[in-house]
């Protein structure tokens, strides 16, 4: 039965390999800016996720960069955070969306505001944080707002919101073991889509994939395999040093570092991930990201040999 | 504080030190003596880590120029650890002193043992030269 | 305990400047116990205020004075015999306190000298951590004994969030433990992991100052 019938859901249904990227807005208020990405991005995905202010740096709304993107013909993944909404705007922001096209989103925690002022940016490490419900609840009033009609608060809203809704996972963060449980947790909450965050050890994440057919969880929602595209050896390095849940193999940073063209070889690596992920059981797509650099994109999906999109 | 118009301003720094990093000759010394270009005053503890913040800090709103804590050397505190935890009363207040523009130098720590009273004037010397920088303790001659 | 800082001396002198006789006033009990408000801590700020302000040319004179508790009016009440040689009062007790000392002396400066900022316990000598953020709904009894508002940096009810560090720490900080990773373990330990299985809903924030500053009335203690 379909949620709400978005291209990524249509896609998932007909059994085909999924493929998502990410379009991160612009620090500004130019339209110009999403649509430039648009249009290098067009046809090569079947969803694009749009960030909500990610690393609480103060970007163009999610909502509205997912707008602009379905006006240009690339059926947006919207993203929402917990970090600056309460139930009431978020709900509201919600039904807002729906009514301007939106239909996929996304439910995350966020990054606390302190990841704001890191690098050139001064952020905003002094805002309060709101946090009013968290990523789990928030899958569940998506879930009741599209299939009872009803809000948080028990109220009703004058028709129902189908949205196809999203989880992230983080399958090696510690607690390694309960990690699988939570994903449990957020397919019983409500998700029906899974993007994890980034893997470079196919084999590794083969295994936590297997843990979480085990349990069923592989039939109820689609995992997508998070894949970010490296640009350089210090890169991974930093990756695996210093973001929570990314294991980057030593071999991996070795191979990067030993390579003439460190960018063309991320490219080779990228699709080799692609590639691996496409072999286990219960993956059923993959999550790109190349952290501002989206022009990368195109070349790296048609090397994987993931174009063109099938038609759904 | 008659002495300190008869001496004029020659600068004044008082001497803290720990009973048992000094001779037992020293221990008996208390009170001001008159030194080579400046006034020594001198005042006994029986461990370095009796040092409370508001110990140095009062005797400095009093006018002294300089304090200055003699402590044994590290590992030799009779009370095993005193002395680790002077130290860092002693940096806790020469931030402090930093932050009221006072100067930390006003603040320092010496470590010895067996110190003669020659070796304590001979410490208190060795402050002469960062406070001179500093100038006069602006808390002089508010009626003290 | 509530736990303060002292905020920053230039903070401090640059409010005090306007004055000539100035009461440091500490508290015995909770800011003494985080060394930020007691006799101590008064007897510190105390030289250290006048020779701050002496270096900005003003000369001051400075009382102290220490109290039991300043969030009790009959301790605050001790202060009073002060209050007519003063023209300003440094509190350094918690925001309570400083409060009660402000209401019992409506006519004079009351100056806040610390920042009070948590809920916490004196988990070593010299580090304090928050344990409680008085949210008005405690669920310490299902995380078992772990407080997910006030040790999860996003207040997670369904944590822990993918940020965990190695080790398990706190993504946000990494001198924290992540407190749904030390909740996980103490499931486990306890053969109870089946209970943070249920996904656990909104939280009702009304009974904490989210549903309006609070104010609790017991009638059988009432005069």
């Amino acid at each position: 039965m379909m949620k709400a019938g978005t291209r990524l859901e249509k896609t998932l249904r007909a059994g085909h390999f999924a493929l998502t990227v990410e379009v991160g807005p612009p620090r500004g208020p130019n339209p110009e800016d999403v649509l430039r990405k648009a249009k290098l991005l067009k046809d090569i995905a079947d969803g694009y996720n749009v960030t909500d202010n990610q690393t609480a740096v103060v970007r163009m709304s999610s909502i509205a960069g997912a707008v602009i993107l379905q006006g240009a013909g690339c059926e947006p993944i919207m993203q929402m955070t917990c970090r600056d909404r309460n139930r009431i705007a978020l709900q509201s922001d919600l039904l807002g969306a729906w009514a301007l096209g939106m239909r996929n989103c996304l439910c995350i925690s966020g990054d606390h505001q302190k990841a704001s002022a890191s690098g050139k940016l001064k952020g905003d490490p002094g805002a309060k944080n709101v946090f009013d419900v968290d990523s789990m609840q928030l899958i569940s009033i998506l879930k009741d707002m599209r299939d009872a009609g009803v809000l948080a608060s028990g109220d009703p809203i004058s028709q129902p919101t189908p949205f196809f809704i999203g989880a992230a996972w983080t399958p090696f963060a510690p607690p390694e073991e309960f990690r699988v449980l939570r994903l449990a947790k957020k397919i019983e909450a409500g998700a029906d889509f899974i993007q994890t965050q980034a893997v470079f050890d196919m084999k590794r994440f083969a295994t936590a994939v297997a843990a979480a057919e085990k349990m069923g969880l592989t039939d109820k929602a689609a995992i997508l395999a998070g894949i970010i595209v490296p640009k350089s050896a210090r890169m991974l390095e930093y990756m695996n040093a210093n973001v929570p849940g990314v294991e980057v193999p030593e071999s991996l940073i070795k191979r990067m570092a030993a390579a003439k063209d460190q960018r063309q070889e991320g490219y080779k690596i990228t699709v080799e991930l692609i590639q691996a992920a496409q072999k286990i059981p219960g993956v059923k797509g993959v999550h790109l990201q190349a952290i501002e650099s989206e022009e990368v994109l195109p070349e790296i999906i048609k090397a994987a040999g993931l174009l063109p999109r099938p038609q759904v | 504080m008659k002495e300190e118009k008869q001496s004029g301003n020659m600068p004044r720094i008082v001497v803290v030190y720990c009973r048992n990093a000094v001779s037992s000759a020293a221990e008996l010394l208390e009170g001001a003596y008159t030194a080579k270009g400046f006034r020594a005053y001198f005042a006994a503890l029986p461990c370095s880590s009796k040092i409370e913040p508001s110990y140095p800090l009062k005797i400095l709103a009093d006018g002294a120029d300089g304090v200055l804590v003699v402590a044994c050397p590290e590992g030799r505190c009779r009370n095993l650890v005193g002395n680790v935890r002077a130290e860092k009363r002693i940096n806790y207040v020469r931030a402090l002193l930093d932050k009221a523009r006072m100067g930390a130098e006003r603040l320092t720590l010496e470590r010895g043992e067996d110190l003669t009273e020659k070796d304590l004037l001979a410490l208190a010397q060795r402050c002469l030269g960062p406070l001179k920088k500093l100038g006069p303790n602006p808390m002089k001659g508010d009626g003290k | 305990m509530i736990i303060a800082e002292w905020k920053p001396l230039p903070e401090l002198v640059e409010k005090l400047k306007g004055h000539t006789n100035v009461l440091v006033a500490g508290c015995a009990t909770c800011v003494a116990e985080c060394a930020a408000g007691g006799e101590r801590e008064v007897e510190t700020l105390a030289p250290l205020l006048q020779m701050a302000l002496k270096k900005e040319g003003r000369t001051i004179t400075v009382r102290t004075r220490t109290v039991e508790r300043q969030c009790e009016w009959e301790f605050v009440e001790e202060l009073a015999e002060l209050v007519p040689h003063v023209d300003a009062i440094v509190s350094i007790a918690c925001g309570i306190g400083i409060q009660a000392v402000a209401e019992r002396f409506p006519d004079l400066a009351v100056y806040p000298g610390v920042n009070t900022t948590a809920l916490a316990i004196r988990q070593e000598p010299g580090m304090w951590i928050a344990r409680c953020a008085a949210c008005g709904d405690c669920v310490l009894g299902e995380t078992f004994g772990l407080c997910p508002v006030a040790r999860c940096a996003k207040s997670l009810s369904n944590g822990p969030c993918g940020g965990t560090r190695k080790e398990g720490k706190c993504e946000v900080d990494e001198n924290l433990d992540c407190v749904w990773f030390q909740i996980y373990e103490r499931a486990k330990a306890r053969g109870k992991v089946d209970q943070l299985l249920k996904v656990r809903k909104p939280k009702n924030w009304s009974n904490s100052r989210h549903g309006g500053p609070k104010r609790v009335v017991r009638e059988d203690l009432r005069p």
